[in-house]
């Protein structure tokens, strides 16, 4: 059966999901988590390390542990965005060759796109285990604020892991879906989607299993890491240097720590009133003397650390709902960060009504992109996401102006048009060049493509008119198109946002990662033989002794269990080397003895 | 009358100037209503034929309009002969009459070709209502125009102003000029025709999917708004979203992810764009909204009442013609009953009457012609059977009495001759049955003298030949002979008296008379 997975790919944590007998599932890890931590490292033997494994050799391997690496997709190097993760991060971020950002971990440069397929690799191998098919195919979920270049560069990371991305959706849609899917629903709902890295708020209406997002606007900087970096920086940081005159921060060692303190203590905050923050040995002194870090923090403190990025989250909602214009019926919480107390205490006071707790902050966009998934294979219709725009697309027009054609939150797919006209005396040619974003100016927004239109009539200007379509089609792609009208000469491009891969680095990255995936699988075979030898001695042995007694009498029979016993110990050579084919040969001969030994027990009853 | 004190005339141009508001002026609401269709393009004599009000009564509306400020009428282009001098503001009934005439020959609004080049806009109007842009698939052409119906009848139908700025949005704002949904219509696509080669595709999709994407791709015209998305023009914003949601759950590309959808992949994108542009404009922008639902409206309350006044129409046009054909089939009958009494009279058998009378002309004329060859027994029995069957025709009585007696004669003359061969050669009894036939025919006195004698001789009879021999001497008293014969007759009877008598007029005769003189002496004797 073909199937289209679900993977929230978060900034902190990522979730895959599915839809099984109509119901939506999140599919749990091997360590029987439901969420992975998006955490990529590279151990000191060289070998890839995901999940929970990675999260918790951080502290040891600071430099070398990559997280929070959504922050950092489909960005330009020289965005500030980039720089402070440059200044923040304890691994090491350098320029790559198209302008974009790069991590470099031990002797080798990775792009973000290939960090964040190392995750969506472990999400796809979590759900073709738990299937037992093989998984092509997947929605993935972004924050909806997120541009083009970021969207494409997801999509770019799916495909390096070996993932068909047939849509890339905006995390508080998806919430939606899992909210209102299989409800028989009439509302307008606003999922206020605080996570780890990003603060989302959307406006949907659900009517008939249509979603349709009204309205959306986000912080890409405001998450659960901002609250971890008030504890640290203006809390932990700034008390241990009043102390001991020591700035922690110069320690990437000490500092990875004390994230993973401060975030600690944040979840224990949204139960406890109070949690101690104890880090022995965090910082040496030079001689043998190491300083201690011991703190007590209580709500009230974290609450006095954090109360302005929660009063920036209900402004941003302010002005969304302002905008959709309409009633809320429900609101819905998404992400870890809403469990917080504060969190929930303010969005009530601001919407003046409970947000709803049914559903799971951490799955639920897993289960609304698994759902967005399932629906599209569905021939009977009973979901179906009109999705929106999230930023304004246009050209740039004569004064550096910025002159938009698809606005935000416009239904897809769509095209419009608009004419244009020349602004100098015989002017044969006109560069248009397609933009994306939200500012008036030209050069603030986001350069997606240009083209040049030629052969324009030299005549007075404004009198030639040039009209220019844009199209977003089903699958998200744009083109924009531009049309003499009176000769009907006209030029076409496509827009690709760059991730800030070449299709080639693409290609060569996928092909790396068909090889390592090749060798994960035969890793996990010699790991099944071996689990499969240990389990048939086990067997063996218990029977053995009732089975000698038996036998012993007998010239055949001492030599069966000679036999039985040579099989036993080349099996337990085998066991210690890694050679996959001789494993199997032992397992086969074990699984003969082992029938040997039954019928004999048969026989004696 | 304006500042000249001339009459406004039918062609006068009334214009709201600009800036004005009426609702600040206390106005009655026919002249409220005058005030929203004065345009600067419609004539006095138009609004006239809007309203179904006489010219006196519009001009004194206007004038009410004018008067506070809220109007000017320029003189307009005469369109119309008589409208040059401009008729006088107060009305006559030859006025009354004329406007009334004129209503009835006016066809509908909307319908009407312009009349005047110079009123682009009129035609630009009319041109928006009926857009002309063409389809390739088809719906049926409208089956007939409706007929003229009075329009004072009917109500305004969408608004000159609604229009105009549902026209702004292009194909968005397009209404078509009349429902999609008719009464009785049973088939949801109006019996637009499909081509059947497109519909044989092969692709992903089932056939009431591609019917329903070419539909709403080529059939759009016919389709307002409210079709598309299947809600009333009355829908709130909420059931308008909720029919888009519909909408977009059959048409929405994604509902058709990886399948192969053919040439059905375009239209489909370009129905989901067209209809999300459409829900978004008519969900954001009020007075789009509002405009399209108010021209909807106007536009479902005037093809309903047109509708209804063509039942009514074509119900009195039944019943009328249900009574001319009553008619027509009385004065039918009528006729039929005439042409049958003229065609049996035309016919001879047809009548006995004339057939007898046109038989006694026939013997009448075959009588006269053989009495002109003087075979008169012929003669005489034609016209006997002329008079026979025209027995009141006096000509023909009186010319068969005449023939009668001359083929009598001639009978008589035949029979005599037979008689006579017979005494000549001595059959005397054959002979007086002739001489008697014949007298039967004609008692010529010659005749029944000798009959007389002859019977005396033979001793027969007698009493019948003394009768001859008296009518022989009745018809003609001068012959002696005839006298002496009855003597002897009586004689011989022995009615001696009578001979003696009979002798005594024969001698007065003819006293010189030897036979009767012997005959006399001789009786004297006895």
């Amino acid at each position: 059966m073909e199937r289209i997975i679900g993977i929230d790919l978060g900034t902190t944590n990522s979730c895959v999901a599915i839809v099984e007998g109509g119901q939506p599932v999140v599919l749990p890890n091997k360590g029987g988590y439901k969420t992975t931590p998006s955490v990529v490292a590279i151990s000191e033997n060289g070998k890839r390390l995901v999940g929970h494994i990675a999260k918790r050799q951080a502290i040891t391997n600071a430099a070398n542990t990559v997280f929070a690496a959504k922050r950092l997709i489909g960005r330009r190097w020289n965005s500030p965005a980039v720089r402070t993760m440059v200044e923040t991060m304890p691994y090491t971020i350098v320029e790559g060759p198209n302008g974009d950002p790069r991590i470099k971990l031990r002797d080798r440069v990775y792009s973000v796109a290939e960090i964040s397929s190392i995750i969506l690799q472990e999400m796809k191998l979590i759900a073709e285990e738990y299937t037992g098919e093989r998984i092509e195919k997947a929605v993935i979920t972004v924050p909806a604020y997120f541009n083009d270049a970021q969207r494409q560069a997801t999509k770019d990371a799916g495909r390096i892991a070996g993932l068909d991305v047939v849509r890339i959706i905006n995390e508080p849609t998806a919430a939606a879906l899992a909210y209102g899917y299989g409800k028989e629903l009439d509302k307008t709902i606003a999922v206020y989607d605080l996570g780890g890295g990003t603060f989302d708020i959307s406006i949907l209406q659900i009517s008939n299993g249509v979603f349709e997002v009204l309205a959306t606007a986000g912080d890409t900087f405001l998450g659960g890491d901002d609250f971890d970096g008030r504890i640290v920086m203006d809390w932990l940081v700034l008390e241990f240097a009043r102390e001991h005159q020591i700035d922690l921060r110069r320690d990437k060692m000490a500092l990875q720590r004390l994230r993973d303190a401060a975030e600690k203590a944040k979840i224990e905050l949204s139960s406890a009133r109070e949690t101690e923050i104890n880090l022995p040995f965090i910082i040496s002194t030079g001689g043998s003397d190491a300083l201690h870090l011991q703190k007590v923090l209580t709500r009230e403190k974290l609450e006095e650390l954090t109360i302005d990025l929660v009063d920036r989250t209900i402004r941003i909602c302010k002005k969304t709902i302002e905008e959709a214009g309409e009633q809320i019926d429900d609101i819905v919480l998404v992400g870890g960060m809403t469990r917080m107390p504060i969190v929930q205490q303010k969005v009530r006071e601001f919407f003046g009504k409970e947000p709803l707790k049914g559903v799971h902050p951490d799955e639920v966009v897993a289960l609304g992109a698994g759902i967005q998934g399932a629906a599209l294979l569905e021939d009977s219709q009973d979901v179906l996401l009109l999705d929106v725009t999230p930023h304004s697309l246009g050209i740039m027009i004569h004064g550096g102006f910025f002159s938009v054609l698809i606005p935000q939150n416009t239904t897809v797919p769509t095209s419009k048009s608009h004419i244009f006209t020349t602004v100098k005396d015989n002017q044969t040619s006109v560069k248009i060049l397609v933009l994306q974003g939200e500012s008036e100016r030209a050069e603030e927004n986001e350069l997606l493509g240009e083209f040049i239109l030629t052969g324009l009539r030299p005549a007075p200007r404004q009198e030639v008119e040039i009209e220019v379509t844009f199209e977003i089609n089903a699958d998200g792609i744009v083109s924009v198109n531009a049309k003499d009208m009176e000769t009907g000469q006209q030029q076409a491009i496509t827009v690709t946002a760059t991730s800030g891969l070449s299709e080639d680095e693409i290609k060569h990255m996928m092909e790396e990662n068909r090889e390592y995936l090749v060798d994960v699988r035969t890793s996990e075979e010699l790991e099944m033989q071996r689990v499969a030898i240990q389990r048939t001695i086990m067997e063996i042995e218990k029977v053995f002794p009732r089975v000698r007694t038996v036998l012993e009498g007998s010239d055949f029979g001492q030599d069966a269990i000679r036999k039985a016993e040579g099989v036993l110990e080349r099996a337990r050579r085998a066991l210690e080397g890694t050679d996959v084919a001789v494993l199997k040969t032992s397992n086969e001969a074990l699984g003969k003895t082992l029938n040997m030994f039954k019928g004999v027990v048969q026989k004696i009853g | 009358m304006n500042e000249k004190g001339k009459p406004w005339g039918h062609d006068d141009l009334p214009s709201r100037l600009p800036d004005t508001d009426p609702s600040t002026h206390s106005l009655e609401p026919r002249v409220a209503f005058l005030w929203t269709r004065i345009d600067g393009e419609t004539t006095l004599s138009d609004l006239a034929d809007m309203l179904g009000a006489p010219h006196g009564d519009i001009c004194e509306m206007v004038r009410v309009l004018a008067d506070s400020g809220l109007v000017v009428v320029r003189p307009g282009v005469p369109t119309r002969p008589q409208a040059g001098g401009g008729p006088p503001l107060g009305q006559t009934v030859e006025q009354l009459e004329t406007d009334a005439r004129r209503l009835s020959r006016r066809p509908i609004p909307g319908k009407a070709p312009s009349r005047t080049a110079s009123r682009p806009e009129t035609v630009d109007a009319a041109g928006a209502r009926s857009p002309r842009r063409t389809v390739s698939g088809e719906l049926p052409k409208a089956t007939v125009a409706p007929p003229a119906v009075d329009p004072r009848l009917l109500p305004a139908g969408p608004r000159r102003e609604d229009l105009a700025l549902l026209r702004r949005f292009g194909p968005l704002g397009h209404l078509p000029e009349v429902p999609f949904l008719k009464p009785g219509q049973t088939d949801r696509f109006g019996g637009f025709r499909f081509d059947p080669r497109e519909l044989l595709e092969p692709c992903d999709l089932t056939l009431e999917q591609k019917k329903d994407i070419v539909f709403m791709h080529r059939g759009r015209e016919n389709l307002d708004a409210f079709d598309i998305f299947n809600i009333a023009p009355t829908s709130d914003r909420k059931e308008l979203r909720k029919g888009y949601f519909l909408f977009s759950k059959r048409f929405h590309p994604d509902n058709f992810f990886r399948k192969s959808l053919g040439s059905f992949a375009e239209p489909l994108q370009s129905i989901f764009k067209f209809g999300t542009d459409l829900h978004d404009r008519l969900q954001s922008d009020d007075a789009f909204r509002e405009a399209y639902a108010r021209a909807a409206d106007a536009r479902n309350a005037l093809y309903r009442a047109r509708l209804e006044a063509e039942r009514v129409e074509v119900e009195q046009e039944r019943l009328t013609k249900a009574r001319d054909e009553a008619n027509d089939r009385k004065v039918e009958l009528q006729a039929r009953l005439q042409s049958r009494v003229e065609a049996r009279r035309a016919r001879p058998d047809a009548n006995p009457v004339v057939k007898q009378l046109d038989k006694a002309e026939q013997h009448y004329s075959d009588g006269m012609k053989l009495y002109k060859e003087e075979k008169f027994v012929q003669a005489a029995s034609a016209l006997q059977l002329a008079v026979t069957f025209d027995p009141r025709n006096e000509t023909f009585r009186q010319a068969f009495e005449r023939v009668n007696d001359k083929a009598k004669q001639a009978r008589a003359e035949q029979v005599w001759k037979r008689g006579d061969m017979h005494e000549s050669i001595g059959q005397l009894r054959e002979a007086l049955g002739a001489y008697r036939e014949a007298l039967g025919y004609w008692q010529r006195h010659d005749y029944l003298a000798h009959t007389a004698e002859v019977m005396l001789n033979q001793g027969e009879d007698l009493n019948q030949a003394a009768e001859f021999a008296r009518l022989a001497t009745e018809a003609a008293p001068q012959k002696v002979d005839y006298l002496l014969l009855l003597g002897r007759i009586y004689e011989r009877v022995t009615l001696t008296k009578r001979a003696m008598t009979t002798y005594e007029k024969a001698l007065k005769l003819d006293p010189q008379n030897e036979g009767a003189k012997k005959a006399v002496k001789q009786l004297k004797r006895m």
